[in-house]
């Protein structure tokens, strides 16, 4: 009896099964990444880079837009040029044009994480002219375009040059009373797609820019570093003695007043306090051993006197190169290094309005401590 | 009937089972949405309600094992009967049973809400409830050594998606956990209040007992699993207020889910998916356990068959179900779950205390005066 009737539950567990509704992956259009411009007469436009498996087509992807009041509206209007079932589970890249950044973002990056279903790991980038451009440059990047961006973004970021920017990281600074998040500027080079630097944002909107050096030492204070490659240009004077000068080579060099260097950043740390609360000061030690790779001109590190040297003038270039940063972004309002978190976090109460820091924050004092050490500089001396 | 109950041999269980039941039934579908709860309260000082909790919860342990030692083999059902007569014993028994459905209803409507919004937006209540239903009536046709079977190697299968939050917890950033120590004390309280009802399901304690093979090892794993659950869930609340800063946890439904959303494998784009379909077996664990106190209670009480009561039950759940499938009407089956809840488990035991040690007493001068 008590098996008969165990046999028969099983009946309905194996039929209910078919009540989940299915998707056949030839009958769907998988949205891999989409872009978000405005039109002249103020309207959204909605590109997008899809996934399908046209037995007609020797293109797995494709690229289709549509125009609507709304996101949702303009894929409707966008699913009238396929004849596949759109879905956005897996779309990896949001670009959003130069216009719509600028005028907030807030209701698009809410509705793609409030909706359960998609996913939280896709990039976000903002477009330095519009989303549509770079979607339909005729280079083979921007064929699969969503796949392109997101790999590259993955590599740049774990190689540590690049600030990590999937949605929820950029949510995530965002929404933390104190800090602003970043964005990649995505640009065409060569009709290429590309990295064209980092957008700042003052929460949901775009204001200001700064280059892709500039962002790798703002990943320096965010994140920990390891094997980074770095670019560094020092003044050329304190190095005359080291330089080897030979005549083979180009002769104006002596006219030149730089020394390009290439150094791998083997382990770069930073640690932030605050100083004075009241004047809203802070300290920042930046910690970073280095290793030399590259000189643009034959330089002999003979002693150590003459690593000291170079350490010294690595210190002082970067620390240079961070007061210009903050002097950069206190100029737009905007902070992305989160100095304004840890402010609120030292508060008695812990309790800080956002506006309460905007007012703060072109005022604070950073002290930047950097220590450089050169670790190791190739085989020849 | 009996007060004490007689339980063959081959039923019974070993104590260190214990340990699996109860946390089984204490971690289940309200942690998913539970750093929220207690965050609104108690912000970042949250884990100081916890622990508030965790204090209070042993002590409603030790009372339970004073009451149940009293005795030579009951249960509350017994208990209830024996101290306050036949009727009243059996409505706060019929009581008890009737919390544990709101109880097992309300996890099985959160769950499919949780399928509803990550995973299949159109799927219906019937098939899914159909599905989960199954399971809950299979599992407990086996009886208890099957039902505390599942609990033990659902728990070892399920404890590695704590795992997957090594990634979250890299990044954790410390400032959203500071200033310590600021939140007023009436406010950590409050906060100690929500996390009751994630603590929940202790209470099974009290039904299980008498099956318990050596009583007197019974006390160490119990404290154990009340442990374990606590340092699960204080690790995981903190860990949302890590990562989540202030407004997003205000906005996120289910903060733990969205932890487990950033996670990216090549394998598996989307992991929160896995993880979604493997809490099943976290809840299933849960409306099982519940689902076997409320037949054997039936059975206690009323001398209904188990098998009676676990089919009924099935069946009203079942149609209950395609009603209850709105937000806040899901909202409100547990609110009511966690507001009985709240004086059954945490308040009821310290009440029932001195009553049980009173007759005990008198029974025992009257036993004296009877040798005399």
């Amino acid at each position: 009896m008590q098996s008969k009737f165990i046999r028969l539950l099983l009946v309905p567990l194996i039929l209910l099964s078919g009540c989940v509704p299915n998707q056949v992956i030839e009958e769907l259009a998988v949205i891999s990444a989409r872009g978000i411009d405005f039109t002249d007469d103020g309207k959204l436009e909605k590109t997008m880079n899809i996934i399908r498996f046209d037995p007609q087509s020797d293109e797995i992807y494709t690229t289709i837009s549509g125009v609507s009041d709304t996101l949702k509206g303009a894929r409707k209007n966008a699913s009238f040029t396929t004849a596949y079932e759109l879905v956005e589970g897996q779309m990896n890249l949001e670009i959003f044009g130069k216009e719509v950044a600028q005028k907030g973002i807030a209701s698009y990056i809410n509705t793609s994480v409030r909706d359960a279903l998609a996913s939280e790991t896709m990039k976000v980038m903002v477009s330095a002219t519009t989303a549509k451009a770079i979607f339909n440059s005729d280079s083979p990047e921007s064929q699969s375009l969503g796949n392109y961006f997101d790999v590259l973004i993955d590599k740049q970021v774990s190689e540590g040059s690049l600030v990590p920017s999937s949605i929820h990281d950029f949510t995530r600074s965002t929404e933390t009373i104190g800090q602003d998040g970043v964005m990649p500027l995505a640009g065409l080079e060569n009709n290429t797609p590309t990295i064209m630097g980092l957008a700042l944002f003052d929460k949901y909107q775009y204001v200001s820019d700064i280059s892709l050096e500039q962002g790798l030492l703002l990943n320096l204070i965010l994140n920990n570093l390891r094997e980074t490659p770095m670019e560094i240009h020092l003044p050329r004077s304190p190095f005359e003695k080291y330089i080897i000068k030979d005549n083979t080579l180009n002769k104006d060099d002596d006219e030149k007043d730089e020394l390009s260097i290439q150094v791998i950043v083997i382990d770069g740390k930073s640690k932030t306090d605050v100083t004075d609360m009241k004047e809203t000061s802070f300290k920042t030690n930046v910690k970073m051993e280095i290793e030399l790779i590259e000189t643009s001109e034959l330089l002999r590190i003979k002693d150590k006197k003459a690593a000291s040297i170079l350490e010294k003038e690595v210190e002082k270039k970067i620390k240079k190169q961070y007061e210009n940063l903050l002097k950069q972004v206190q100029e737009v309002n905007v902070d992305p290094f989160g100095y304004g978190k840890l402010y609120r976090a030292n508060k008695k109460d812990g309790k800080m309005k956002e506006e309460e820091w905007r007012k703060k924050f072109p005022e604070i004092k950073v002290n930047f401590n950097v220590n450089v050490r050169l670790s190791n500089y190739g085989s020849v001396q | 009937m009996d007060i004490n109950v007689k339980v063959k041999e081959n039923l019974q269980i070993r104590p260190f089972y214990l340990f699996f039941i109860i946390t089984s039934i204490q971690i289940g579908i309200g942690i998913l949405g539970f750093p929220k709860i207690v965050y609104q309260e108690a912000l970042q000082d949250s884990w100081i309600s916890i622990l508030f909790t965790f204090f209070y919860i042993v002590a409603v342990v030790i009372v339970m094992f004073m009451i149940l030692n009293q005795y030579k083999n009951a249960d509350i059902y017994g208990i209830q009967v024996d101290i306050f007569g036949k009727w009243i014993g059996k409505i706060l028994g019929t009581i008890y049973i009737l919390y544990f459905g709101i109880t097992l209803f309300s996890i099985l409507i959160t769950y499919m809400e949780v399928v509803r919004i990550s995973i299949f937006p159109s799927i219906s209540n019937l098939a899914l409830g159909g599905l989960l239903l199954c399971l809950v009536v299979y599992s407990v046709l086996g009886g208890i050594r099957v039902v505390v079977g599942v609990c033990t190697l659902f728990f070892l299968g399920t404890q590695w998606l704590f795992l997957l939050l090594i990634q979250p917890a890299m990044e954790v950033d410390f400032t959203h956990l500071q200033p310590m120590f600021v939140t007023p004390f009436p406010d950590l309280l409050e906060g100690a209040k929500v996390s009751s009802y994630t603590f929940m399901g202790f209470e099974l304690l009290l039904v299980i007992y008498p099956f318990i093979k050596n009583k007197k090892k019974a006390k160490l794993p119990t404290f154990l699993a009340v442990s374990w659950s606590t340092i699960t869930i204080l690790l995981l609340t903190m860990l949302v207020i890590g990562y989540f800063s202030h407004n997003q946890i205000l906005r996120r439904e289910w903060a733990l889910l969205g932890l487990f959303k950033i996670q990216n494998f090549t394998f598996i784009e989307r992991f929160d998916y896995v993880v979604v379909t493997e809490w099943m077996l976290v809840i299933i664990t849960n409306m099982i356990l519940l689902m076997w106190a409320m037949t054997y209670g039936m059975k206690r009480l009323y001398n209904i068959s188990q098998k009676t009561t676990l089919y009924l039950i099935s069946i009203i759940l079942l149609i209950a179900c395609i009603f209850v499938d709105e937000h806040f009407q899901i909202q409100k089956v547990i609110d009511t779950s966690s507001q009985i809840g709240l004086w059954i488990v945490y308040v009821y035991p310290f009440f029932l205390l001195p009553i049980v040690l009173f007759k005990k007493r008198k029974q025992r001068k009257k036993e004296k005066k009877h040798a005399k």
